[in-house]
């Protein structure tokens, strides 16, 4: 099936979501369709070989794994969504001196770190609201076990927030991106056996912020 | 409390059912194991707290957003050109005192056939130092920012005095330099 065009219920075809917001004729072919099935290594490639447009496949390939990361920071949707849009122009500063000694998904936790640590937003009070801008799929059919899930959710994201800057970087990459100890470290500049006193010491600050 | 263990060893116990050593110590040690349980609560509460998801409309149009903030921004590392503002405005500032040096210098005198033989003042008084040039420089800014960096008149001689002729030497060719790394 084209993947330009989606069926209608009563049949027939009209363009894709995408296609609409591309502007583009349905079928017309894209400038990044050769690129959309190429590996991370082949898109870094393909952009210091001047083709602009492998960096906008990295963005739609990581924006997600992105933008989680950027929330967990900062607590709020607009604020995630401004760092996440930082974090990607500091990768395109810097993707040309990229080694690939790492994955490039790796890279950017290191970049999103390091740009959500150095910016201000940290400093502010959270701002999450127990009511969430939740759009996605609800997969628990009773409503009141979901609303208690949300909230639950929303006080652990506030404690994260409290969390001293070095406590919540390794929170967030430990627990919510798999990253492992070593990389933790050398994303933080510290060592292995810090990254693991920063989890230890988090989750006692957490007992305490969340209560028993 | 006193834990027997070390951090180390409850954040590797999280990570996976503890076994051997760290196990025999939980079964026997109240304090630990009050410390292990109270650990996974937080590990158990923080692995099932989840991102909201945003609109899908944000998805959509998030990659045009980024693809605007790094129009103006060059892949290795510094300012496209043309977007080099503050670059501009200091050497067009520095190329309207080279004007004003080069016409100090070209007045007959001694101390001006002395310098004659340097690089700096020969290319001054050869005009490679084009006004257009300058002209070129400000026609791209908007016409309060030019007004901004303008000379400011007598303030731009008084400077210009001060130098000696060494130093105006000196500075032509630093702005001459400037001039020429220009693309």
């Amino acid at each position: 099936m084209r993947s330009d065009l989606q069926a209608m219920p009563f049949g027939g075809w009209v363009p894709a979501r995408s296609e609409l917001v591309s502007g583009r004729a349905p079928g017309a072919a894209s400038p990044v369709d050769d690129l959309r099935d190429a590996d991370d290594h082949a898109l870094v490639e393909a952009f210091r070989g001047g083709r602009r447009e492998a960096f906008d496949v990295i963005v739609e390939r990581h924006q997600r794994t992105v933008y989680r990361l950027c929330f967990r920071f900062t607590g709020n949707h607009e604020d995630a969504a401004d760092l996440a849009q930082d974090v990607f122009v500091r990768a395109y500063r810097g993707l040309p001196q990229f080694k690939g000694t790492s994955a490039l998904g790796t890279w950017l936790h290191r970049v999103g770190v390091n740009t959500a640590l150095n910016r201000n937003a940290l400093r502010r009070a959270p701002t999450t609201t127990l009511e969430g801008t939740d759009h996605g799929d609800h997969r628990q059919p009773d409503p009141v076990e979901r609303l208690d899930t949300e909230r639950r959710s929303a006080l652990v994201r506030r404690a994260i927030l409290q969390l001293p800057p070095k406590q919540r970087a390794t929170v967030i990459l430990r627990v919510y991106h798999d990253l492992p100890y070593d990389e933790i470290a050398r994303t933080l500049g510290t060592t292995v056996g810090a990254a693991k006193a920063n989890i230890f010491h988090a989750l006692g600050k957490l007992k305490r912020l969340l209560g028993s | 409390m006193t834990s027997h263990l070390a951090p180390d060893d409850f954040v590797a116990a999280l990570e996976r059912t503890p076994d051997g050593r760290v196990a025999e110590h939980l079964t026997s040690c109240d304090a630990c194991r009050t410390e292990w349980e109270s650990l996974r609560q937080g590990w158990d509460a923080l692995a099932g707290s989840d991102v909201p998801e945003p609109s899908p409309l944000f998805w959509d149009h998030f990659p045009s957003r980024v693809r605007e903030a790094t129009r103006d921004v060059a892949s290795d590392g510094g300012l496209a050109w043309w977007a080099h503002r503050r670059l501009l405005w200091g050497v067009g500032v520095a190329a309207l005192v080279v004007l004003a040096v080069g016409g100090a210098l070209r007045a007959p005198g001694p101390a001006s056939e002395a310098l004659a033989g340097s690089g700096g003042i020969t290319a001054v008084s050869d005009g490679v130092v084009d006004f257009d040039e300058v002209a070129d420089l400000f026609a791209d800014l908007p016409p309060d920012e030019a007004q901004a960096f303008a000379p400011a008149g007598t303030a731009t001689w008084a400077l210009v005095d001060d130098l000696t002729l060494e130093e105006r030497a000196a500075f032509v060719r630093l702005v001459e330099r400037e001039l020429e790394a220009l693309p």
